[in-house]
């Protein structure tokens, strides 16, 4: 237990080490990497926050992200607001349309659910490309600027890592709240919900919102770096991106967002320099993970070397815990498909023997 | 012995005979009634259940027990009829607004939260019933109150406090001890179980009975069991259904000696 909290801490404060001094040790090519590493990660945390954590896997979350490009490029480039103002103006509309979205959403399930997080992405891409006037079509928009403190690529890292590290951290609280607890019941046995007095569809509709938020702050992000915003960034290839980022990385796990939008970085912007057909090493990597990393790269990372690390120096019960995290995800692996049930037709079931029961009781 | 006439069915008259109700029923099903297209599932079933009884629901497979429990918890809508509960006609009330009124279920294929925690699965279904289940930024397994009230669930179910260990991890019994004791966690007026023993062994069997003998006095339970002598034994009053239809309600010695339960019964070797 004691070794889990103090390898827990170590990690933080290294990564945040190593994170506030990146400037200082690397190129700005790298720096800038970074920066889009962690909006690009933020968009993934949010997807998971929905994929990972409640269940519900979108492909339309990069629709919800250009609300808020879209917003803040129109309220500040056309509308002439000032740069804090849009930014304000681009997440309130992002948060009504999250939630307009989400109520079509919350009636769905299965494949329908699926079918409308597209039409989500595509409907947002459709407005984007056709209302010219507004969105500039496929020219897209320019002349966003960065906040006047953070317009040097470090400057805007720092401001970045800000933002997003208070993001995380309000996720990190969200995810152990009892909001949190009841994204967790749906996902692993939606249908007993109701009949313990939640209001299933309430409780998506708010995660719709509070992920729809995540995902704008990104936007904002990404958009404030490139000084532009156009269609593709909406499409539905992104929302995919963002979420095989969040698979990648190890669903239902905040640092495999990072680690996720970190490999798709580092491929897209510096092994695509060297190998032509990086889409496909893309691709491979992620048909790989899917096949014998279900948990992910945080997750087999978790499972094959921090627990038995944990176990060899004599801590059975944090690596015990650290596995149960590392299988917490359920997208893949399945939530109700990894529960030991019978099956649904026969109602079968092999009986227990006292004795297992009586022995694990004294085991733990 | 041959049986009375009580102990027949007959939907028209209320019943008033068993012991210690005094006020109304905390349940009643009025032609309650479920089809599945041509299928009826259940039909015309009527029943009172007084405060603090312990009712059996018995029948062979299919005869639509399962389906009676979801639209008394409103997880499926009823075809006809009416069901009122404390009071409160339900029929149309959505499940989540009837848990809150105090009613809890099992079901028949164990259905808790996998990879949670024996601990957090409970604290799910205790926090389901309070305010603050939106709140986002304090700890869900921090709130001392409800967190002490899984505890005791826990504890009152037979498994062990604080437990880590993911649901999906248990064995099967104990996996249908933490089914019981998510329910129980609630605290609930009306508590319903459908089959709490299925697949267990004989002596986990003996551990679910005197659970539900241990049950508070005062909870009203309603129970479908297979098993006719662990039904029998735990119940005050006893509902027979087949095919959908109510054929007989009575105390448990009028049902061993009804010959329609008894025909049911031996008709299918059960
Ligand atoms: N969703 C459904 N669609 C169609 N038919 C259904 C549905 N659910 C149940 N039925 C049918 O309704 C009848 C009653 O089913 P139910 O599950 O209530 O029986 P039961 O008494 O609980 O049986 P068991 O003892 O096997 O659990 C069965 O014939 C079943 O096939
Ligand atoms: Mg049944």
């Amino acid at each position: 237990m004691r070794n889990l909290t103090i390898g827990k801490w170590l990690s933080l404060a290294s990564v945040a080490a190593v994170a506030i001094a990146l400037p200082y040790i690397v190129p700005s090519f790298f720096v800038n990497m970074a920066t889009q590493m962690l909006f690009l990660g933020l968009f993934a945390l949010s997807i998971n926050l929905i994929a990972g954590y409640a269940g519900m896997v979108t492909l339309g979350q990069a629709g919800v992200l250009g609300i808020a490009g879209y917003g803040i490029a129109i309220a500040y480039s056309r509308l002439d607001f000032s740069l804090g103002v849009s930014a304000l103006l681009a997440i309130l509309s992002t948060i009504v349309v999250a939630a307009f979205f989400g109520l079509l959403l919350v009636r769905a399930t299965g494949v329908y659910f699926l079918m409308i997080t597209l039409a989500q992405g595509m409907v947002v891409w459709g407005v984007a490309q056709r209302f010219t006037v507004l969105t500039g079509g496929d020219n897209g928009l320019r002349g966003i600027s960065r906040p006047p403190f953070a317009t040097e690529y470090w400057a805007y890292y720092y401001f970045s890592l800000l933002v997003v590290a208070v993001c995380v951290f309000l996720i990190f609280r969200i995810v152990r709240s009892p909001f949190g607890l009841s994204l967790k019941g749906i996902r692993e046995a939606e249908t007993r919900m109701p009949a313990l007095g939640y209001d299933v569809r309430r409780i998506k509709l708010l995660a719709f919102v509070v992920s729809g938020t995540f995902a704008g702050v990104a936007g904002l992000l990404l958009v404030m770096y490139n000084n532009f915003f156009s269609p593709p960034s909406v499409y539905v290839k992104a929302s995919a991106e963002g979420l095989l980022m969040s698979i990648l990385g190890g669903v239902g796990t905040i640092t495999g967002a990072f680690v996720g939008s970190g490999v798709f970085v580092f491929v897209t912007n510096y092994v695509s320099g060297f190998i032509e057909r990086w889409p496909t090493l893309l691709g491979l990597i992620f048909v790989l993970t899917i096949l014998f990393a279900p948990d992910g790269i945080v997750g087999s990372w978790q499972r094959l070397v921090w627990a038995p690390l944990l176990r060899r120096f004599g801590d059975a019960e944090a690596a015990e815990l650290i596995e149960i995290e590392a299988g917490g995800g359920g997208l893949l692996t399945g939530g109700e498909a990894k529960g030991v049930r019978p099956d649904p037709e026969t109602d079968s079931v092999t009986s227990v023997t006292p004795e297992s029961t009586a022995e694990r009781q004294s085991r733990q | 012995m041959t049986p009375t006439k009580e102990a027949l069915l007959d939907v028209e008259s209320d019943r008033t005979d068993t012991g210690g109700d005094d006020g109304p029923p905390v349940l009643r099903l009025r032609e309650v009634s479920r089809h599945y297209g041509g299928i009826r599932a259940v039909n015309e079933v009527s029943f009172d259940v007084a405060q603090g009884e312990r009712r059996a629901v018995i029948g062979p497979n299919g005869a639509g027990k399962t389906t009676l429990f979801k639209m008394i918890s409103r997880e499926e809508p009823t075809t006809k009829g009416s069901v009122e509960f404390l009071g409160h006609d339900i029929t149309r009330t959505p499940a989540h607004r009837v848990a809150r009124l105090g009613l809890s279920r099992t079901y028949q294929i164990t259905r808790v939260f996998p990879s949670l925690s024996v601990l957090e699965n409970v604290v799910l279904a205790c926090q389901g019933l309070r305010r603050g289940s939106f709140q986002m930024f304090n700890s869900a397994m921090g709130r001392k109150s409800i967190v002490d009230q899984a505890e005791e669930a826990i504890d009152t179910v037979g498994l062990r406090r604080g437990a880590k260990t993911p649901a999906s991890e248990l064995g099967h019994g104990e996996q249908r001890q933490l089914e019981l004791g998510i329910a129980l966690a609630q605290e609930p007026k009306l508590l319903l179980l459908d089959e709490p023993a299925a697949g267990l062994s004989a002596a986990e069997r003996g551990l679910m009975r005197d659970l539900v003998r241990g049950l508070p006095p005062e909870m009203t339970v309603l129970l479908i069991e297979h098993d006719m002598e662990l039904a029998l034994g735990l119940a005050d009053y006893v509902t027979c259904l087949h095919n959908g239809s109510q054929v007989a309600e009575g105390t448990p010695d009028e049902i061993r000696n009804n010959e329609r339960v008894r025909d049911i019964y031996l008709g299918q070797g059960d």
